[in-house]
């Protein structure tokens, strides 16, 4: 490994860049590149049709982004003085966006707890639904940039007579506010990219967004390819472009990013205890009144034959992913250490929604991969595509920590590189990667978007078994599955991040 | 879950030997072939009788079946023998994939009525079982509200009805579009754009599919959900004896009507897909049909069980044929619904 850019990159690093390169070349590169191709040789894409579509996404988008960041930046500020609240923020995280949507059902449908006709089932529901999953997102970063800044810089502040406003005006804007605008384009992307929620709180047409016509266009039997393609190139576009004006301003993003993730050793404590808390509360409004359903459906062999039949393919599909998308990221990392675009190759598909890199995968590929043949390929491809930002944002941090002393008296005396690496390398690699390796598991484990697009000729995963059991009446054990997947994916997480701040 | 096997389908090495018997490729939708479903009962009764082996792939419904059969098209490469799950909608669509019986008849095709025989007998389709839709009441939630059951179309309009039934997205779901399809029977095109501009401020949502639909309805968040009259065979058998009701309406009830049937240009031996064929419709395998399946079975012979013969019959069956291609019913649909969003208040 080099220690300086201007050497020569070593063999492990172009062994990695052509690694890096040729993935993402084959994996929604060329996918990318044969549905737009697809997609602008129609003129479908400017009708009004499709184009009154991407304006109200974008719309809502914008709307759900922007309130979100009004709520979530002070948010953030006040949070980041109470450590042992911040877990709070972590709820994004913990639930996966079917249990959320199926929380709000609970909470604000017409037989809910807080029975309210606009916050259900309307455009005001998604925008609300977006900014409950956003503004927490936006806060938690904007709290962690703020561990950037040196506690006496603000206490000088003070004593100096600086007010509030003054000291947010003059201190903490400057050191937050690309962190700040960071967080509200994720939001803004995520909200367009948002599917569940649309689909389950927006009450149908007219509120429709890009990804929920590409999924009437495929799902539908008169299958309208164009139509989805051309839906596909807007949601892409209006994803990368905002996307692509913050990457120019990378330096400093990275740069705070980094520096952040050096330093912040904010108060874990009550995380478990918050996270456990927060699943009690779900898990108290999933059982409501019906504990006694609940417990005969557990009871039941056949229930749990079931599920350890899916969670065998939800695994196999779970780990293939983590451990594709896991093996891209670190080969990126050895690659952007010396070439800083690979780090922004390998963020760009946070800004690709599954349907679009399924679609694009299935256009590009459909002659040699049958979509319904019951192969794995496919489907492991598209959810390690979308791990792959995950895992590198993970790793990154953790290359820019090199013990170069200690590797350099490692070689000195003669060590082996194998052995350099374990002994000096590995200790300090060895939490991240377990972390990132749960994380990407939990995540990918909820994923059910992918297999709108491609079969399996397997016992269905998790996910689909779910749907299936509801396409079959089967309603309590549709819900007992879905407990056991979010406590499933909460505990991987919280395994995940405490083993990441041991 | 042998995850070896999963690593030899993931690696695309699942090539049958020369000894294999021989393979027959059926694709069907998500529920017939998943576990307690009809496919669980037939399929292996199936390759005990032909001695050859099933390859099943699955699709979400009817319409992915239809998708799929589009694109093997495309791809120039027919990979499915038989497919079982196609509705009267999609036979317009899907009948230039099929092959044809020309003076073959399924064995046991003569029980089969005719109101359930789509198109000329020799174009291929073969009806395995059918249903009728219907709007399920609750009738605990329609007497807690002061509800009356409504008994027309137009009654959905009502007031008293506004935001209290749930429907599933046309573009999306089977039962959804035959509601669509109901609605266009029974209006000429002016009046099915007003009725979807005043119904759109009536229903609560429109779900992506039934189930979404019906998990709402069940959770009590609408008195009125558009399902099958079979729904109330499923509640019966389980134990709640009158709460949820088929509505039938003066102005009829569409049906649905399944079918399975041979791909043009497909591999396996005839003989074998025939035999497929007849054994849907054998006296054993449309006996195990309705309580697997929540449909009706396409013979008349067959004994029903307790809670579908107390079924409702439909005054009037509607949409055997459909009155125009679904694509421009739809078409007309989506304009409807824009059309009255752009001029709500």
């Amino acid at each position: 490994m080099s220690n300086s850019r201007f050497a020569s990159p070593s063999r492990a690093e172009w062994i990695s860049l052509v690694g890096v390169v040729s993935f993402c070349v084959l994996a929604f590169g060329f996918p990318l590149a044969v549905l737009f191709a697809k997609a602008l040789g129609s003129p479908l894409w400017l009708s009004a049709d499709i184009t009154g579509v991407a304006q109200f996404t974008a719309y809502q988008a914008a709307l759900s982004a922007s309130v979100s960041g009004v709520i979530g930046y002070p948010l953030g500020v006040w949070m980041h003085r109470r450590p042992a609240l911040r877990p709070a923020l972590e709820i994004p995280f913990v639930l996966p966006t079917i249990v959320v949507a199926t929380l709000w059902v609970s909470t604000f449908g017409v037989s809910g707890w807080l029975p309210s006709m606009r916050l259900i089932y309307s455009f005001e529901a998604v925008i609300a639904a977006h900014v409950f999953l956003n503004a927490p997102w936006i806060a938690g970063l904007v709290a962690t940039s703020m561990d950037s800044i040196p506690a006496p810089e603000i206490e000088a502040a003070r004593t100096l007579g600086a007010r509030g406003g003054r000291r947010l005006r003059e201190i903490i804007w400057p050191r937050t506010r690309w962190a700040f605008a960071s967080a509200v384009f994720q939001a803004y992307s995520l909200s367009a990219m948002s599917f569940v929620i649309v689909l389950l709180l927006g009450g149908g047409p007219p509120v429709e967004t890009l990804q929920t016509s590409i999924y009437a266009r495929v799902r539908a039997g008169t299958l309208d390819l164009d139509g989805a393609m051309a839906c596909a190139l807007w949601l892409v576009i209006m994803t990368t472009v905002p996307w692509g004006a913050l990457i120019a301003c990378s330096p400093t993003i990275r740069d705070s990013a980094v520096a952040s993730a050096r330093r912040r050793v904010p108060n874990r404590s009550g995380r478990p205890a918050l996270l456990g808390g927060l699943c009690a509360v779900a898990l108290l409004l999933m059982f409501q009144s019906r504990y006694s359903i609940f417990v005969s459906i557990f009871s039941e062999a056949e229930f749990w034959i079931q599920v350890a039949n899916s969670l065998g393919t939800t695994l196999f599909l779970a780990v293939g992913a983590t451990c594709v998308g896991f093996a891209v990221a670190a080969a990126g990392v050895v690659a952007s250490r010396r070439w800083r675009s690979v780090g922004i190759l390998l963020a760009f598909p946070s800004g690709l929604a599954v349907m679009v890199l399924g679609l694009g995968i299935w256009l590009a590929y459909v002659r040699w991969v049958d979509p319904f043949d019951g192969s794995f390929i496919a489907l492991i491809l598209i959810q390690s595509v979308n791990l792959l930002p995950i895992a590198y944002r993970k790793l990154w941090p953790v290359s820019l920590s090199e013990p170069r002393m200690q590797l350099e008296a490692a070689r000195t005396l003669g060590a082996t590189p194998w052995r350099t690496f374990m002994e000096v390398e590995w200790p300090r690699w060895r939490r991240p990667v377990i972390a990132t390796g749960m994380l990407l598991l939990a995540l990918s484990i909820g994923e059910v978007a992918a297999y709108s697009l491609f079969a399996l000729d397997a016992p269905p995963p998790l996910a689909v078994l779910l749907t299936q059991w509801m396409g079959r009446y089967e309603f309590e054990k549709a819900q007992c599955l879905g407990l056991l997947l979010m406590i499933g994916c909460a505990s991987l997480i919280l395994v995940s991040e405490s083993v990441d701040f041991e | 879950m042998r995850l070896p096997g999963l690593l030899i389908f993931a690696l695309g090495l699942n090539s049958a030997t020369a000894a294999a018997p021989t393979e027959l490729r059926v694709l069907t939708y998500d529920s017939l072939h998943s576990k307690g479903g009809w496919g669980e009962k037939i399929f292996p009764a199936f390759e005990k009788t032909c001695g050859c082996r099933l390859k099943i792939s699955t699709a979400g419904d009817g319409a992915q079946i239809l998708t799929r059969l589009e694109l093997e098209r495309a791809r120039g490469k027919p990979g499915t023998d038989v497919v079982i799950g196609l509705d009267q909608n999609l036979w317009g669509t899907s009948k230039k994939y099929i092959e044809g019986w020309k003076d073959w008849r399924p064995e046991g095709f003569d029980k089969i009525p005719v109101s359930l025989r789509i198109g000329p007998d020799g174009e291929g389709f073969l009806p395995f079982d059918h249903g009728v839709f219907a709007f399920m009441w609750d009738s605990k939630k329609g007497d807690e509200l002061k509800l009356k059951a409504p008994s027309h179309l137009a009654d959905l309009l009502k007031p008293e009805f506004r935001r209290r039934l749930i429907l599933q997205d046309p573009r999306t779901s089977t039962p959804g579009l035959s509601f669509v399809l109901l609605t266009r029977i029974l209006k000429d095109p002016a009046d099915f754009r007003l009725f979807w501009g005043a119904l759109r401020g009536q229903w609560l949502t429109l779900a992506q599919g039934w189930d979404a639909a019906y998990g709402l309805f069940l959770r009590g968040e609408a008195p009125l959900v558009w399902s099958y009259t079979t729904s109330q065979a499923y509640h019966r058998e389980h134990g709640d004896p009158s709460r949820y009701q088929a509505l039938i309406f003066e102005d009829g009830n569409p049906v649905q009507i399944e079918g399975a049937a041979i791909v043009q240009g497909s591999a396996a031996p005839l003989a074998l897909k025939r035999a497929l064929l007849e054994f849907l419709i054998s006296p054993s395998a449309q006996e195990s049909l309705p309580k697997r399946q929540w449909m009706l079975p396409a013979r008349a012979d067959v004994p029903l069980p307790a809670s579908f013969s107390e079924l409702p019959k439909p005054k009037k069956r509607l949409g055997t044929h459909p009155v125009a291609p679904p694509a421009t019913v739809l078409k007309e649909w989506e304009g409807a619904i824009r059309t009255s969003a752009t001029s709500a208040p």
